[in-house]
């Protein structure tokens, strides 16, 4: 005899439209959450000693992990008074089964830039500056996907953005006499963030929004809705790559929403 | 640095054959048929095994009747060792090191019993402090067990270096990074306990054939 939990699981496989649709006329999801609830957070701190900084957030089944590497460099000649960072987002190969050696492929690099883009808008990079064209921090900021259920744009946001939080350079001052720089490790300062990007994603399902979607409910939609809100409620990015076309109350509605989630894990997490 | 104190404790109080702590969970991915993660010391690693399943695309010219593809990539996170590192993923060092799994587990795994089908062995290594190779070997071995694929015995692998005082030959096991930097000759090998056999071994460096003879660290 199966039981109701298997006998679920193998009709979500046979027919997984149906089964999706026939949860969500009860405005409630497979796994048991409302249309808007998230899914577990954990969010664990310095998770790489290796890395000057690093953290992982699981949301539900979903596992990205962030380090942070700090290095000195000299200051590009265009910009002499800034420092640098670039993103790397991975997915792992325990990620996927279709793994495959070689460069990333464009779903991570999409999402590289999309994090990159994100980190231009909140993180000055003349803090980084060490000695105006002699010496700057670049920062390494990479980032793998461990487990990939659905919802990877959110957790890698955070991931970055609370790495970026506890990262703490130390001070290095350049010799006047031998003109060589001189760390000291005993001041370290953390980096300055000018607001706190926070990400929310929508799925989308014939029409309806389904808050923070898992690996099925992403692939069973269309595509899905990324907003980027501030803790302060300023809008950072909005970002849907096609898909069935949504109303402009969907729209407004999906945008408040996310600057609620916004100041919430704002306080939850980072305050 | 002294790799053996005249006590006989190494840089870390460990004695010569005492092995780091071993930390180790089963069943820590839900979609991968198996995985485990295992940490020896401060290196920690990744692993997933997915399979017996029907052979990728790629994988159809190797497609055997008599038994199964055994697939393994290792890869190594950006910021896992010391030094920030990164290689995409298929160079050449990782793909030395993913060849040597493939054929240690080749010898593992009983693929006579799943013809026609592949098993993949997914390695990541989150940090790196010493005996990578050995603890990947472990954590793949773990992730086979968890997905309940038969296999021959349980492969165990361990790094080991030799310290040598006083004309001693000591055998340090399960070395750290800064003894691995050391510059000592650094022996790898791969055994299955019960049988006694040796399925990887590898040495890089020179060593001496009558401290070699003395070493029945295995």
């Amino acid at each position: 005899m199966l039981s109701v939990e298997q006998l679920s699981r193998q009709i979500a496989d046979i027919c997984p439209e149906d089964h999706l649709k026939s949860f969500l006329q009860r405005d409630v999801r497979p796994d048991g959450r409302s249309l808007d609830e998230l899914r577990p957070l954990v969010l664990a701190k310095n998770v790489a000693p290796t890395a000057d900084s690093s953290a992982m957030i699981r949301l539900g089944n979903t596992k990205v992990i962030c380090g942070i590497t700090a290095e000195t460099i000299k200051p590009a000649a265009a910009t002499p008074k800034d420092g640098s960072f670039s993103v790397n987002f991975e997915f792992s190969s325990v990620c996927s089964p279709n793994a495959k050696a070689g460069p990333p492929n464009e779903v991570a690099q999409t999402m590289s830039i999309f994090l990159d883009g994100i980190l231009k808008q909140v993180f000055e990079t003349n803090q980084l500056c060490i000695e105006p064209d002699l010496l700057a921090w670049t920062l390494f900021i990479d980032v793998y996907c461990l487990e990939d259920d659905g919802n990877v744009t959110d957790a890698a946001m955070m991931s970055v953005i609370s790495s970026l939080r506890d990262l703490k350079l130390p001070e290095i001052t350049i010799d006047e006499e031998t003109a060589k720089p001189v760390v000291n490790l005993e001041k370290q300062s953390p980096v300055d963030l000018k607001m706190f990007p926070v990400s929310t994603t929508y799925g989308e399902f014939s029409g309806i929004l389904l808050l923070d979607p898992t690996a099925r409910e992403t692939e069973l939609g269309s595509s899905p809705i990324t907003v980027v809100c501030s803790e302060k409620g300023a809008l950072l990015c909005f970002n849907r790559s096609g898909g069935s076309p949504l109303s402009q109350e969907q729209v407004a509605a999906a945008i408040e929403n996310s600057k609620r989630r916004s100041s919430t894990i704002y306080d939850q997490y980072f305050a | 640095m002294e790799l053996l104190s005249d006590e006989g404790f190494r840089f870390d109080g460990r004695r010569a054959a005492e092995f780091r702590k071993i930390q180790g969970r089963l069943g820590v991915f839900d979609h991968a048929d198996g995985s485990a993660i295992l940490q020896q010391g401060n290196t920690k690693v990744l692993a997933a095994v997915f399979g017996p399943r029907e052979p990728m695309a790629s994988q159809r010219g190797a497609v055997s009747q008599e038994r199964c593809i055994v697939d393994v990539e290792y890869s190594r996170a950006a910021f896992a060792s010391a030094e920030r590192k990164r290689r995409a993923r298929g160079d050449k060092k990782a793909q030395e090191i993913s060849l040597s799994l493939k054929k240690t587990f080749e010898a593992t795994i009983l693929t006579t019993l799943y013809p026609r089908s592949a098993i993949s062995i997914f390695v990541e290594v989150l940090q790196a402090d010493g005996g990578d190779y050995a603890v990947c070997v472990n954590a793949a071995t773990l992730a086979l067990i968890d997905a309940g694929i038969p296999i021959r015995d349980v492969c165990c692998a361990v790094s080991c270096g030799v310290a040598i005082k006083d004309n001693v030959a000591y055998s340090l096991l399960d070395l750290a990074y800064s003894e691995e930097t050391a510059r000592i000759p650094t022996i790898v090998a791969t055994g299955m306990p019960k049988t006694g056999e040796m399925v990887f071994f590898e040495v890089e460096s020179r060593l001496h054939m009558d401290y070699f003879r003395a070493h029945q660290c295995i």
